[in-house]
């Protein structure tokens, strides 16, 4: 056997050592170019990221995201370009070894000079979960994929409009065929109560399956939502275990015109750059 | 163009004649490893789904089987099976009848070469992948397919493990002459042991995992750089590497 081929199949396995010898040394930083701030307390760790995006960004990408400084990241608010013509949706994805432990305190929108503010809290203790936050552009069919019910989903919402809302669960033998309606909540407080669900004046399940549900509901106030979540209510009966089963949401709509977003400013319950935090 | 395809070392015609001529003499071999891996698919989706069904509460009339499993099992059967072909690519060798007319063929060492990289990177994980979709019992929408789903970056470093480990299969069994296949496994495994004793324990495994993990965090500048060079020499460069090897491992053994 030649020396050569001996040492050929070697160095790779000594690139392998030198390249993890040498990650050791590079910890990954915080670019200077994003502002961030922390602060600890007992409870919880906040944090606030905060990225601008130029128009060319937002126009060119499909989806952005967003993942926080650290897995260990419990607070942050990220900021969009948000003009007259487009329409933002924004999604979140967490993931977490243990779904029991880990719970969304707050969600918040805070639309202020064209552009939306959205601020996160989870609990301190959970290390492990990664929250991505994607925001899918105008006039595209916009699909909102969220692996984890407990992420819900945020949507300006116009008083008095239909919503086609598509349930998927990718865990499948979890959403099975005992629940009879969804409920759409409106969490906005800090202890992670679900303050006030929405006056829905019409849900109608369309079609039901094991793997999906199809549902269309009229909402009959005209607000800004914060985070939704969707739960089922089991027999009439609401507990937290089955929130955790609707896995997945599919959501497909227009982008609201310039008119139909002043009157959704309008009927706000959140005043321009008031957070949930503001609120008393 | 044309011109470069037809040099001593690379002879398109030829190339082709030998792909068809390989084809026909292993299709039995290739036939009765998929048919295997077939088998074992199924066996193994009908245990996860009457397990599961039998574990959940409120259980579904099919198969439970979610994505984020159907995900682990593509993977582990891409790695095991992929590893298996590999190590069975050039088993042929080990027995000096077959070897002398294996070295015989009148193609150029580059042409075996690409041919191999041809039918471990591409043909076996398109045929395991077919296999795959067509055997899971699920429809589409909660069907696992490599590389469409979100997170595909995540995904690419199962492939750069997959094309590092087939190139380290291809290269021992050229390497080692006699026992080839056992020799491979218990090489690999005496390495994995002391890069998990005395390497992997001083790595920085967000680093080593920075582009598949944190793609778009925040990291700039020198940190970035670093992080970088670290995917370079931890991923690109040893499954390069590797590949580079199982040419010269093979030209070397034309010769010998």
């Amino acid at each position: 056997m030649k020396k050569t081929t001996i040492a050929l199949f070697m160095l790779p396995f000594i690139v392998l050592c030198a390249g993890l010898f040498f990650s050791s040394y590079t910890p990954p930083q915080v670019s200077s170019k994003h502002s961030v701030t922390s602060q600890d307390d007992k409870k919880k760790k906040v944090q606030t990221l905060t990225r601008t995006l130029s128009a060319a960004q937002i126009a060119n990408a499909n989806h952005i995201h967003f993942l926080p400084t650290s897995h260990k990241d419990s607070w942050f608010s990220i900021t969009v370009e948000f003009n007259e013509q487009d329409n933002i949706v924004i999604t979140q994805k967490i993931s977490d070894d243990d779904r029991k432990q880990f719970d969304i305190n707050r969600a918040s929108i805070d639309i202020n000079n064209g552009s939306i503010n959205i601020q996160q809290e989870t609990p301190a203790d959970t290390s492990h979960h990664v929250l991505i936050l994607s925001i899918s552009l105008p006039r595209r069919n916009w699909t909102i994929d969220v692996d984890d019910s407990l992420g819900g989903f945020v949507k300006l919402i116009n008083a008095g409009e239909a919503v086609d809302l598509t349930l998927i669960s990718r865990d499948i033998g979890k959403i099975t065929g005992h629940f009879n309606h969804l409920v759409l909540w409106q969490r906005r407080d800090s202890d992670s109560h679900y303050v006030s669900d929405l006056e829905i004046s019409d849900a109608t399940i369309r079609h039901f399956s094991y793997y999906s549900t199809k549902l269309r509901l009229t909402l009959g106030k005209g607000v800004v939502m914060d985070a939704l979540d969707l739960h089922c209510d089991k027999d009439g009966e609401f507990t937290l275990e089955e929130t955790v089963t609707v896995l997945g949401a599919n959501m497909t709509w227009q982008p609201l015109t310039a008119a139909q977003r002043a009157r959704l400013l309008k009927h706000s319950p959140l005043q321009p750059s008031q957070t949930a935090e503001d609120k008393p | 163009m044309f011109i470069l395809f037809n040099t001593q070392t690379f002879h398109w015609p030829r190339f082709c004649h030998y792909a068809r001529a390989h084809f026909r003499e292993q299709k039995r071999k290739y036939f009765w490893h998929f048919a295997v891996i077939a088998l074992l698919c199924l066996l193994l989706l009908l245990l996860t789904g009457t397990l599961t069904n039998t574990l959940s509460e409120n259980r579904p009339p099919y198969p439970y089987f979610p994505m984020s499993l159907q995900q682990t099992v593509y993977y582990s059967g891409l790695l095991i099976t992929g590893g298996v072909f590999a190590l069975r690519y050039f088993a042929d060798l080990a027995r000096s009848e077959s070897a002398l007319l294996w070295l015989m063929q009148p193609v150029s060492a580059f042409e075996k070469w690409l041919l191999s990289a041809m039918l471990t990177l591409v043909f076996y994980p398109l045929v395991y992948t077919l296999l795959f979709i067509i055997l899971t019992p699920m429809p589409w929408m909660w069907l696992f397919i490599p590389l469409v789903q979100s997170d595909s970056s995540t995904e690419l470093k199962y492939w750069l493990i997959y094309w590092g480990m087939t190139a380290y299969a291809l290269t021992t069994t050229l390497i080692f002459k006699r026992h080839p296949i056992i020799k491979s496994i218990t090489l690999g495994f005496v390495i994995y042991l002391l890069f998990k004793l005395f390497i992997l324990s001083s790595a920085n495994m967000d680093t080593v995992y920075f582009y598949f993990d944190n793609k778009e965090t925040t990291v700039s500048g020198a940190s970035l750089i670093k992080a970088y060079l670290v995917t370079l020499s931890v991923w690109i460069l040893p499954v390069t590497l590797l590949w580079t090897s199982v040419f010269y491992s093979l030209k070397n053994r034309e010769l010998s």
